[in-house]
């Protein structure tokens, strides 16, 4: 299925639900002997395949309730003690249950804003581990990338089959060196 | 719309767009294109030496490996690569002052850490999580490690909107044959790239020759 297909068919069930919510309205006015144009509630008699969708609060509302079935009853509530309404009147608040836990996201909300307030980490006082500084460093590491990568363009344009053979070789060489890096300074050395 | 804005919304509004799911998937495309449009000079390259080897399932590896300087090369001069200039996308640094080769090197190998270099099916979940980031405005883990935010520069404002669409439409068309260009050169052989280049050339000698016949 092409995309185009795709698009089509996703325009004509657009245009089919649009249709068929306005014959719905214009059948239930008509029943009702109203205004077509004013919104009409959902017809409840209708199979649910064919009748448009509600709001969940529509549907929570008409559900039995919990614990329902047809030779079970849902417990009723407990009475209240003795003396309950009366210590009500006289301005007594019943303990209220515990607050629930924070739930994940707001925990991850939490652990976020600590983190985003938290002070960036300081590097140590004294020397620079690079006498040049990091930013020179930084400029000529990026330079000799770019030493490496040109010639390695050529050879992937002009021999690709000596590229797939040093691509290994060097991704092994890069990764030995990746993991042989000190991380000691000049004290150290001297 | 946004003369009724109040003012702090209206001023960020003015900044260009910093997050949303906009930004994520323009964010996508643009890197797409990119790595379309290296793919496509590395061909063409290849059909003037006469070796063609753009087939296998390394290829997205390799590509972003050798995509990787190349983009961080053009961030560091323009401030932004070809597809994100295309979408009018721009590399800021959140510190004063610009991108530099260094910065730009590094949020390219972070990248390309991150997950790219490990091949499509990889580089679907770092994508994912790429958007996800850049939805709720946290940016990209490349992001964060270089101290940079990509934007998305307001359009000009003062223009008639017909040159606006018209700019869409040509911006629009251009990823289209770029794209299009690329698949084409993912064939074991460059014959269907190299027709519709030929193609492409005669189109576009046939339109010089009919705006050359249009002058007086």
């Amino acid at each position: 299925m092409t995309p185009a297909q795709l698009a089509w068919i996703t325009l004509a069930i657009r245009a089919s639900r649009f249709l068929y919510l306005a014959a719905v309205r214009a059948l239930n006015a008509a029943q009702a002997g109203k205004d077509p144009g004013k919104p009409v509630p959902a017809s409840r008699g209708r199979s649910p395949w064919f009748r448009p969708s509600e709001s969940a609060p529509a549907r929570k509302a008409e559900r039995p309730p919990r614990g329902w079935f047809w030779f079970s009853r849902p417990e009723p509530p407990a009475p209240p003690p003795p003396g309950f309404w009366e210590r009500i009147r006289r301005g007594w608040q019943p303990p209220q249950p515990p607050p629930p836990p924070p739930g994940l996201a707001e925990r991850i909300r939490t652990w976020w804003r600590a983190r985003a307030a938290a002070p960036p980490p300081q590097r140590k006082a004294g020397p620079k581990p690079s006498a040049a500084g990091n930013g020179r460093m930084g400029t000529l590491g990026a330079f000799a990338v770019l030493l490496v990568w040109l010639p390695a363009v050529a050879v992937a344009v002009s021999a690709p089959e000596l590229f797939d053979r040093l691509l290994p070789l060097a991704a092994a060489s890069g990764g030995l060196l990746w993991l042989m890096r000190s991380g000691g300074s000049q004290e150290d050395d001297a | 719309m946004s003369g009724f804005l109040p003012w702090p919304w209206r001023r960020r509004r003015e900044e260009g767009l910093k997050g949303g799911p906009r930004l994520a998937l323009l964010r996508l495309l643009a890197r797409l294109f990119d790595y379309a449009l290296f793919g496509l000079l590395l061909m063409l390259a290849s059909m003037q030496s006469g070796r063609w080897a753009f087939t296998g399932v390394w290829l997205p590896v390799k590509l972003a490996l050798l995509a990787a300087p190349w983009m961080a090369l053009w961030t560091a001069l323009l401030g932004a690569t070809p597809g994100k200039m295309l979408l009018r996308l721009r590399v800021r640094s959140l510190e004063p002052g610009r991108v530099g080769l260094a910065a730009a090197m590094r949020r390219e190998g972070r990248c390309l850490l991150s997950g790219v270099a490990l091949g499509t099916p990889l580089a679907v979940f770092t994508a994912a999580m790429a958007g996800l980031a850049c939805t709720f405005h946290l940016g990209p883990v490349w992001d964060r490690r270089a101290r940079t935010r990509v934007v998305l520069l307001p359009a000009a404002a003062g223009w008639p909107p017909v040159l606006h669409w018209l700019g869409a439409a040509i911006r629009l068309a251009v990823l289209a044959a770029v794209f299009r260009l690329f698949t084409l050169g993912l064939d074991p052989r460059p014959d269907a790239l190299r027709a519709a280049l030929e193609t492409a050339a005669a189109r576009a000698a046939a339109l010089q020759a009919g705006w050359a016949a249009l002058l007086p």
